[in-house]
C-alpha cells in the first residue's frame, strides 16, 4: 500500500513536472492558478514519496524511493506520450472552420 | 566541424557506449537474471518442494555432516546453507570453478532430494561478474567495462546535461523513429542513473583489485612481497578434519551470538567450523561470524565487529549483491536491470541508425549491425535455450549440467553466425525478423513446456514456476510484437 | 552549352576538393581524438597503479581490506580523469590535470612516509 502511494506521488510528480513545460503548456493551456498547482505538487511530491519509504523502512527507504522513481518517470513518461498523441490527433482530425 | 565539448564527448560516448556496450550488455542482462539466482534454482530444480519450513532439526544437520565428511574425503571443499524464508531449503554447497552447486537435502529428515544436475540462477551470476571466463581475464574484462560504463555514463551527463531536467520524462515514441529511440535511451539512462551509476560504481570498486594489482610492475629490491601460504585451489581441500561434532548445540550458540535465526553460512577447516551470520541481515555484508573448534565443538571466537574502513566496504558489497533485499526490492533491482540493459540497446540501435547511411553499409557498419544482433537477440535466445535444456534433457543424463551450459553457448554460436552471415552479406533485416521469430516462439511457448514437462505441482509453492514461465512468455510477447513492428511496411 | 559544361565541371570539382579536404580534416580530428584518448588513459591507469601501491601504507592488516579501498579509490577518481584529460581542451588543462595526478601519486609513492 505505501509503494503504491510512493508511485503515485512520484508520478503525480512527474505529470506535473512535464505539463509545467513550455513545450506542453504551449500545446494544452491552462490557468495560472493550476500552473501554481503544477508547482506545488512538483515540490512536495518527492518530499512526500521520501517520507513514505523512510516510514516504511528507514533503511532501505532511499533505495525504494529511488527505485519506485525510476518505475514511476517510466510508466509518466508512457501515459503523457499517449495523452498527446490522442490529443493531438483529437485536434488534427477536428474538421478546419 | 568545431571541436566543441559536446562534439568531442559525444564522440566518446558513442564509440566507448558502443565497443564496450557490446560486452556490457551481456553483464547487465545476466545481472538482471542473477537478482533472482535462487529462484530460477528452485525453478531448474523442480524436484525441491518449497513448501518446507526454515525449522532444521539435529537429524537433518547430523546428515549434512555426513555428507560434508564424504565430500571432503573425495577432496572437495563443501559448506553449509542453512534454510531461510527465500530458498527452506538446506543444501551442502561447493565451489566447482564457475558456481556453487550440490545436494539439496530434506530439512527435517535430512533426506536427499533427487534434484537434477544444473548450474541454475548461479550460471548467471557467474556470467555477470566474469562473462565464464574465470578471475583472469574474465572479471579484469568485466571490471575494465564497468570503468568503460562510467566513463560513457559521465560523458552522457555532460552531453545532456542541458536538456536533462526540461526533458525528463519526455519520451515521443509516435515522432520520427531516430527520435524516439534517443528519447528511450535518455528516459533508460536519466531515471534510472542512480541505480545504474551506484551498481556500476560498487560493481567496479569490488573488483578493481583483480585489474590494478597493488604489485609493482617495475621490480623493487626494498619491497619484499608476503611469501605466499600454500593454499589448496578455490573449492578443494588438502587434508581432512576429524569428524564434525554435533551441529545443532553449536548453530544454537551462534545463532544468540550473531542475532540471525535463518539462513546461515556454515565453513569448515580441518580445525575449525565457522558459522557465518545470514547475509539477508541489512545492507552491509558483514560476515560476522562465530568460530567452533573442530576437534571439540568449543567456542574459539566470535567475529561481530568491524572497523569504519571495513564497513564501508561490506556495504559497498552489500549493495551491489543485493542478497538483503526483500523480495520488492530485488524486483526494484530487477526492473533497473532491465532499464540498464534497455539503455545499452537503445543506444545501439541509435549509433546504427545514425551512421547507416554515412558509412555507405561498409563492411564495419554490417559488422556492427550483426554483433548488436548477436547480443539483443542471440543471447535472449540462448538464455531461453538454457530454460529449454533444463526441462527437456533427461534427468539421469550423464553431466547434466555440463550439457546444459553447452547447449546455451550451442545456441548463442549459432544464432550469431546467422546474425553475422546474414549482416554481412547485406540481409540484416531477414537476421533481425528470423531471430526474433525465434525468440518470440522460445519465449511464448515457455509455460507450455513448464506445463507439459509435469515435473512440479502447481498448487503449492507455484508462485516461483508461474512468475518464471509469465517473464518467459513476456519476453516473446514483447520479441513478436518488435517483429510485427518490423515487418510493417514503413518500418 | 559548353561553357555551362565547363563550369559545371569546375563545380563538381571544387566541391570534390572540398568534401576530401573535409574528409581528411576529419579523419585527422578522430585521430588526434584517439591519440588523446591513449595517452590520458596511459596517465590514468598510472595513477591508478601508483594509488593501488600506496595502499600498501594503508595501517590495516587485511591485505585485502587495503586493496579494496584502493579499488574504491580508483573506481570513482579513474572515470573522472579520463573525462576531465579528455574534455579538457583550452590550454590541454585536462592532460595537464591528469599530468598532475600522475605525478603526486608518484612522489607519494616513492618519497618515504
Amino acid at each position: 500500500m505505501i509503494m503504491l502511494c510512493v508511485l503515485v506521488f512520484w508520478s503525480a510528480t512527474f505529470w506535473s513536472h512535464e505539463f509545467l513545460q513550455p513545450r506542453t503548456y504551449v500545446a494544452f493551456p491552462y490557468q495560472t492558478r493550476t500552473r501554481l498547482t503544477y508547482r506545488v505538487i512538483r515540490l512536495l511530491g518527492p518530499c512526500c514519496a521520501l517520507a513514505f519509504c523512510l516510514i516504511q523502512s528507514p533503511t532501505l527507504g532511499v533505495l525504494y524511493w529511488l527505485g519506485l522513481g525510476g518505475v514511476a518517470g517510466v510508466g509518466t513518461s508512457l501515459l503523457s506520450a499517449g495523452f498527446k498523441q490522442k490529443r493531438g490527433l483529437a485536434r488534427v482530425s477536428k474538421p478546419s472552420r | 566541424m568545431r571541436e566543441t565539448l559536446r562534439v568531442r564527448l559525444g564522440w566518446l560516448h558513442s564509440w566507448v557506449g558502443f565497443l564496450a556496450g557490446l560486452l556490457l550488455v551481456l553483464v547487465f542482462a545476466s545481472g538482471t537474471l542473477a537478482v533472482f539466482d535462487t529462484e530460477i534454482t528452485q525453478w531448474m530444480q523442480p524436484e525441491v518442494p518449497l513448501t518446507q519450513t526454515t525449522l532444521l532439526s539435529p537429524t537433518a544437520l547430523q546428515a549434512a555432516a555426513e555428507t560434508i565428511q564424504t565430500e571432503e574425503e573425495q577432496g572437495v571443499s563443501a559448506f553449509l546453507s542453512l534454510p531461510s524464508h527465500r530458498d527452506p531449503i538446506l543444501r551442502v554447497l561447493h565451489y566447482d570453478g564457475h558456481e556453487f552447486i550440490g545436494a539439496a537435502l530434506n530439512s527435517t529428515t535430512g533426506a536427499a532430494f533427487p534434484t537434477r544436475d544444473t548450474a541454475g540462477g548461479q550460471f548467471f551470476y557467474n556470467f555477470h561478474f566474469s562473462l565464464r571466463g574465470g578471475t583472469q581475464p574474465g572479471a579484469q574484462i568485466v571490471t575494465f567495462l564497468g570503468l568503460c560504463l562510467l566513463v560513457a555514463l559521465g560523458s552522457g551527463i555532460i552531453i545532456h546535461l542541458k536538456a536533462l531536467w526540461p526533458d525528463l520524462v519526455l519520451f515521443r515514441p509516435f515522432g520520427p523513429r531516430p527520435r524516439a529511440w534517443v528519447d528511450a535511451h535518455l528516459i533508460a539512462g536519466v531515471l534510472f542513473l542512480p541505480f545504474i551509476l551506484f551498481m556500476g560504481y560498487t560493481g567496479t570498486a569490488i573488483h578493481a583489485r583483480l585489474l590494478i594489482p597493488a604489485q609493482s610492475f617495475f621490480p623493487s629490491h626494498n619491497t619484499a612481497l608476503p611469501k605466499k601460504e600454500k593454499a589448496p585451489p578455490k573449492g578443494h581441500v588438502l587434508q581432512t578434519g576429524p569428524l564434525l561434532p554435533p551441529l545443532a548445540p553449536l548453530l544454537a550458540q551462534a545463532r544468540a551470538t550473531l542475532h540471525s535465526p535463518d539462513g546461515n553460512l556454515v565453513l569448515f577447516t580441518p580445525d575449525e567450523v565457522r558459522i557465518f551470520k545470514s547475509d539477508a541481515f541489512g545492507p552491509f555484508l558483514t560476515r560476522d561470524h562465530v568460530d567452533f573448534s573442530r576437534k571439540d565443538g568449543r567456542l574459539l571466537r566470535s567475529v561481530t565487529h568491524s572497523p569504519p574502513a571495513a564497513a564501508t566496504m561490506q556495504l559497498v558489497r552489500g549493495l551491489h549483491y543485493a542478497r538483503y533485499a526483500p523480495l520488492s526490492l530485488r524486483w526494484l533491482y530487477f526492473l533497473s536491470g532491465l532499464a540498464a540493459t534497455a539503455l545499452a540497446a537503445s543506444g545501439f540501435v541509435v549509433f546504427l541508425m545514425k551512421r547507416r547511411r554515412s558509412s555507405g553499409e561498409q563492411m564495419f557498419f554490417r559488422l556492427a549491425e550483426g554483433l548488436t544482433i548477436t547480443t539483443l537477440i542471440s543471447f535472449p535466445i540462448a538464455i531461453l535455450g538454457f530454460f529449454w535444456a533444463n526441462r527437456c534433457l533427461p534427468v539421469a543424463l550423464h553431466d547434466r549440467m555440463a550439457c546444459e551450459i553447452t547447449l546455451f553457448f550451442a545456441a548463442w554460436a549459432l544464432c550469431a553466425a546467422h546474425a553475422l552471415t546474414l549482416s554481412l552479406t547485406r540481409h540484416a533485416t531477414s537476421g533481425w525478423q528470423q531471430q526474433l521469430g525465434l525468440l518470440a516462439g522460445a519465449g511464448c511457448a515457455l509455460p507450455l513446456l513448464d506445463y507439459l514437462s509435469g515435473t512440479h505441482p502447481w498448487s503449492h509453492g507455484g508462485g516461483v514456476f508461474i512468475t518464471t514461465d509469465a517473464l518467459g512468455f513476456t519476453t516473446g510477447l514483447i520479441a513478436l510484437w518488435a517483429l510485427l513492428k518490423l515487418r510493417e511496411p514503413t518500418a | 552549352m559548353r561553357m555551362s559544361r565547363t563550369i559545371e565541371t569546375g563545380l563538381a570539382g571544387a566541391s570534390s576538393l572540398h568534401a576530401n579536404t573535409k574528409k581528411r580534416q576529419k579523419q585527422q580530428a578522430v585521430l588526434r581524438r584517439c591519440g588523446l584518448l591513449a595517452l590520458v588513459c596511459a596517465l590514468c591507469f598510472l595513477t591508478a597503479h601508483l594509488v593501488m601501491l600506496l595502499t600498501r601504507h594503508l595501517p590495516f592488516e587485511d591485505v585485502r581490506l587495503r586493496t579494496d579501498l584502493g579499488g574504491m579509490v580508483i573506481a570513482a577518481l579513474l572515470p573522472c580523469l579520463v573525462l576531465a584529460g579528455f574534455a579538457g581542451l583550452r590550454y590541454r588543462w585536462g592532460l595537464m590535470l591528469c599530468l598532475g595526478a600522475c605525478a603526486a601519486a608518484a612522489l607519494t609513492t616513492a618519497l618515504p612516509l
